[in-house]
């Protein structure tokens, strides 16, 4: 197939009077640009398969009667290449102008002038003038495919980038060519709205400025904007991001920033087009206090004194009265700082980033991951030969997940999906197991053939025939990956669950060089950091228990005093707590329980029963209302810091643009509450949290912030 | 989503039993659902005479493609028609033999007579106009197809001759 | 010594007689070269329509740093440039322009123009940010 490397037998070819040896099969247009010879593309894209459709790759091959499209050529042994002749240069020329017939001049007013192909093309390569005299193409300007993709047809090239994607990377087929010749437009089918969860990512592959977004377009121009290399705040995934900055004052957009571990270059749309949040005019800029009942603004100084005040004096009525919420929307730094604010200062073990029951699932959870249960990556669906998704509707909860098990099922792995209802993954998978809830251990149990398939079958409602077919696919893999639930795991069975994961690992991984990888999903920012850096009852960071000897030596050593060893309680037990009018104290890091749908206002009358309710937020959420203090954070554009994603690879994030108002880094609060609680903190940068970190916690011993670098690093267990 | 449309309830459907079983029958003969996408094309329209939106989705849905591929089929060639069209179609060869033998004048001249542009249906809903690229007989050029029939080395006058024939 | 008294008193009569060079400004403005370049305007079209597009490229141009426009599209009911963007902040620092003109060279719709308007004068620094208000041309008939 073209573009498939078989990098086996090796062939040598002159591109320029210069030689280059490749893997046969290797495109010209690939071997050119090992060289570092440019030849411009329109169509061609390398996650795409090529068409040769624009044709603005032509070179010259010796020997051959015609010049031939670079990107659809393979090389030959002995070929001789010529790019640079007045000939190529000529009929560049004549493509772009071709080209510029119908694309109009708004360079000006396009969203994609200063960093367009097209332009940079022409300028390079292009005819000084143009002969055409008639009248351009007119469409309407522009056209919304969808709320979030706007089409402008008169700027189109039709080099199908975008219908391509979503024919061959989304698979939902939305854009097509309709009509032919020059009238050929690109559209979804008539009525229907570009409706993806991929849409962005056209924009993104567009080489002129005819998809365009809604969120983005007019707000800035390229020049104007500098790029910091970050994380999608979104989901669990981390993408890898460009947060594009306007004069350092908004975010104006995201971009992918590829990583072939984690989103190969894609994007969802979830992640893409909210990215307006950190310039909201609602955000918190000056802490507030509750004077006669009202959140009033203070300065900085007396916000920290009373925080500080309030804290130490609760917890002089006991550490069980005192308690910490962290965030999964917090960094690690962050979660990390507040754990240990509690477990030195305060001497209280009470901490969490969610007020949900675990039903003791979390113990269960925290052992697996001490132990290194947990070892699956998203970049093991390129090899796996079955993947199993158990419990998590992936395209809502790691939507870019969804394209890597889709680019699996493309080449050929057996997906086998389990989840109550047939989500839309359920269409592309091999073997649909649509269980009754709570029956996860006997399916499991089924699919490893501890128990047989009527008996599964009974219990889960899954035809007895379907769970039959699945223990010959685990046995004849090599490689088995599985997807679970990280809900499923902190839940009730979470316990149960993983005894069954590990029966099905022994039976999937029995054979000789087989194995069977397990990967936790957290559709939650950094719900996996939250939970590395000790936010779980009765964990130290890394998982170690409160009271382990070793572990209470080593944190010693670093943190100077011992660490609390009283008495855990979880979110739920302090929310309990709360409503009986026991808690004098809760500090809340980015987290708004009260605004959920179902529970907020029973969350919302145990909090306001709190003795000294501390929040710090980017927005003066319906949980900060309740507060008797409110601090304003900084969102994650603003500062640096690192998360830890749901395959357990630790990514950084940069800031993007100046600080908001008087807001401050969550990991800045807390060290300025600590230092006026007497502690001797000296963190200058969110680096130097980072460092003590890596020597407190056993999987992130071997990271640091150069070490993780652009592209991340997944921690490790012994 | 676009991959399956359902169908929409209270929506009565198009296409009659007959065509779904020519649809079904046809689609025996090759291996995949793509090569169907034409004859299929063709038999929903034999039956209702041109192909409404909903007859491309229920032909898709027969056919178990997205409707978009479907629909992009049917709006790539002439021979399909997305509007309702006249009792007799009219399509001028415009491509390159064609046009050097006059068929610019040739359209322009039926175009007169109609009292329409390339595309349309006269309002009596009695012909339909249609420019098209090669119609493959470029030794009789110009040529017009007439309901299916080829008219080669056409002039004004057999324009005239041929029109009146219909009952213009 | 009276001698120079006399002819020193002769250069100064001499010179009360010479036509004056100062002019009362600000109640006498002093005409301009038809071509001097000092503050910008922001041109209409003849159908009252603004120019300027918002496109920035003045501010990209700009080596003072001194310009700040913000775009936003237009909309049905509230157009105010032909095309789909217009400048919806348009600010100029008076106090950072040097007057080089490039912006106008910039301009790939002939929206600004450095005009023979001189008087650019305030008492508070923030009144030399000139926004869209008083760059802009009056609409034609008011």
């Amino acid at each position: 197939m073209i573009g498939e490397e078989s990098g086996e037998t090796q062939v040598t070819l002159t591109i320029d009077d210069r030689q280059v040896t490749v893997p046969n099969g290797t495109l010209i247009l690939k071997a050119a640009e090992q060289l570092g010879i440019e030849i411009p593309v329109f169509c061609y894209h390398d996650k795409l398969k090529s068409i040769g459709a624009c044709r603005m790759c032509i070179v010259d091959v010796e020997g051959l009667p015609k010049p031939v499209p670079s990107c659809a050529t393979e090389v030959k042994e002995g070929m001789v290449v010529r790019t640079r002749t007045p000939e190529v240069a000529k009929m560049w020329e004549g493509v772009l102008e071709f080209l510029l017939v119908n694309h109009p001049l708004d360079c000006p007013v396009c969203d994609r002038g200063g960093e367009c192909p097209l332009q940079d093309n022409t300028f390079k390569y292009g005819p000084r003038d143009s002969r055409f005299t008639g009248e351009k193409r007119h469409f309407a300007k522009p056209v919304p495919l969808s709320a979030l993709v706007l089409l402008d047809r008169e700027r189109c090239i039709m080099c199908t980038r975008c219908v391509r994607f979503c024919q061959e990377i989304s698979g939902d087929e939305q854009l097509k060519i309709w009509d032919r010749g020059h009238g050929e437009y690109i559209d979804t089918f008539p009525g229907q709205t570009f409706d993806s969860n991929f849409s962005g990512n056209t924009i993104e592959l567009c080489p002129v400025g005819a998809l365009l977004s809604s969120v983005f377009r007019f707000r800035a121009r390229p020049w104007e904007m500098k790029g910091a290399a970050s994380i999608c705040p979104h989901c669990g995934v981390g993408c890898n991001i460009r947060v594009d900055a306007r004069n350092n004052r908004e975010v104006v957009r995201f971009l992918s920033r590829e990583n072939a571990e984690v989103d190969d270059g894609w994007l969802c749309d979830r992640g893409r087009f909210d990215s307006d949040f950190p310039n909201s005019g609602a955000r918190l800029t000056k802490p507030l206090a509750r004077k006669n009942g009202e959140l009033t603004p203070v300065e900085w100084d007396e916000a920290l004194d009373l925080v500080a005040e309030g804290l130490r004096r609760a917890a002089e009525a006991g550490p069980d009265q005192v308690g910490g919420l962290g965030s999964p929307w917090r960094t690690n730094e962050e979660n990390y700082l507040l754990q240990k604010l509690f477990r030195t200062a305060l001497g209280s073990n009470s901490l969490d980033f969610t007020f949900d029951g675990r039903g003791g699932g979390s113990d269960a959870i925290a052992e697996a991951f001490r132990e290194g249960f947990f070892d699956g990556s998203i970049s093991d669906t390129t090899t796996a030969n079955v993947i199993f998704v158990l419990g998590s509707d992936i395209s809502i909860d790691l939507p870019v997940v969804d394209l890597w098990l889709k680019k699996a099922v493309g080449r050929g792995a057996k997906l086998i999906y389990a989840y109550p209802t047939a989500v839309e993954l359920a269409q592309h998978s091999q073997l649909f197991l649509p269980y009754a809830p709570g029956s996860e251990v006997e399916l499991i149990e089924g699919l490893a053939a501890s128990i047989s398939a009527e008996e599964a079958a009974a219990h889960t409602g899954v035809p007895a025939e379907l769970i039959a077919k699945a223990p010959q696919a685990l046995m004849d893999a090599r490689q088995t990956l599985v997807f679970v639930s990280g809900r499923l795991l902190e839940d009730e069975i979470g316990h149960r669950l993983l005894d069954a994961l590990r029966r099905l690992r022994r039976a999937a991984a029995s054979g000789e060089g087989q194995e069977m990888l397990v990967c936790a999903v957290f559709p939650d920012t950094n719900t996996q950091g939250a939970m590395d850096m000790g936010l779980l009852p009765g964990r130290y960071p890394g998982y170690r228990r409160i009271g382990d000897e070793l572990a209470m030596q080593t944190i010693e050593r670093t943190w100077l005093t011992q660490p609390a060893s009283a008495p855990p309680m979880s979110g739920e037990q302090m929310l309990a707590a709360a409503a009986e009018g026991r808690m004098q104290a809760m500090y809340i890091m980015g987290l708004d329980p009260v605004s959920r749908p179902v529970g907020g206002e029973e969350i919302a009358e145990a909090l306001s029963k709190v003795g000294f309710l501390v929040v710090a937020d980017t927005f003066l959420t319906k949980t900060a209302e309740l507060a008797h203090v409110v601090l304003p954070s900084c969102t994650f554009a603003e500062k640096d810091g690192t998360l830890t994603n749901t395959e357990r690879r630790v990514q950084r994030i940069r800031p993007a643009m100046r600080i908001a108002g008087e807001c401050r880094p969550d990991w800045v609060i807390l060290s300025e509450i600590a230092r006026r609680l007497g502690m001797e903190w000296s963190y200058g940068k969110a680096e130097d949290v980072f460092e003590e970190i890596a020597r407190v916690t056993p999987q992130y011993a071997w990271l640091d912030y150069e070490s993780i670098g652009e592209k991340g690093l997944q921690w490790r267990t012994g | 989503m676009g991959v399956t449309q359902a169908q929409q309830p209270g929506k009565a459907r198009l296409l009659s039993e007959a065509t779904r079983e020519n649809i079904s029958r046809i689609a025996l003969n090759y291996d995949s659902a793509q090569s169907v996408v034409m004859p299929a094309l063709y038999a929903a329209q034999e039956q209702l005479g041109y192909l409404p939106d909903q007859a491309i989705v229920e032909v898709a849905e027969i056919l178990q493609l997205p409707p978009s591929e479907v629909g992009a089929v049917a709006s790539f060639y002439t021979m399909y028609f997305r509007r309702p069209v006249g009792q007799h179609i009219i399509s001028v060869c415009e491509t390159l033999s064609c046009a050097l033998r006059g068929a610019e004048g040739i359209m322009e001249h039926v175009r007169r007579k109609l009292n329409i542009k390339a595309g349309e249906t006269t309002a009596d809903g009695k012909f339909s106009l249609n420019s098209v690229e090669c119609l493959g007989a470029c030794d009789m050029a110009p040529v017009a197809m007439i309901d299916g029939e080829y008219y080669g080395n056409l002039t004004e006058e057999k324009v005239d001759e041929i029109l009146m024939g219909l009952g213009l | 010594m009276i001698r120079e008294l006399i002819k020193g008193l002769g250069v100064t009569i001499k010179h009360v007689f010479r036509p004056r060079v100062t002019v009362q400004y600000p109640e006498v403005k002093r005409e301009m070269p038809p071509r001097a370049r000092w503050r910008h305007v922001l041109l209409r079209h003849e159908d009252g329509l603004e120019r300027c597009i918002g496109c920035s490229l003045c501010a990209a141009n700009c080596p003072a740093r001194c310009i700040y426009v913000e775009a936003a599209e237009n909309r049905e009911g509230a157009r105010y440039s032909p095309g789909e963007r217009y400048a919806k902040i348009y600010e100029i620092n008076m106090i950072r322009c040097i007057f080089c003109g490039y912006c106008q060279d910039a301009c790939p719709v002939e929206a600004i123009i450095l005009r023979p308007i001189y008087d650019i004068s305030d008492d508070d620094r923030e009144d030399f940010i000139y926004g869209k208000d008083r760059l802009i041309v009056p609409y034609p008939g008011g």
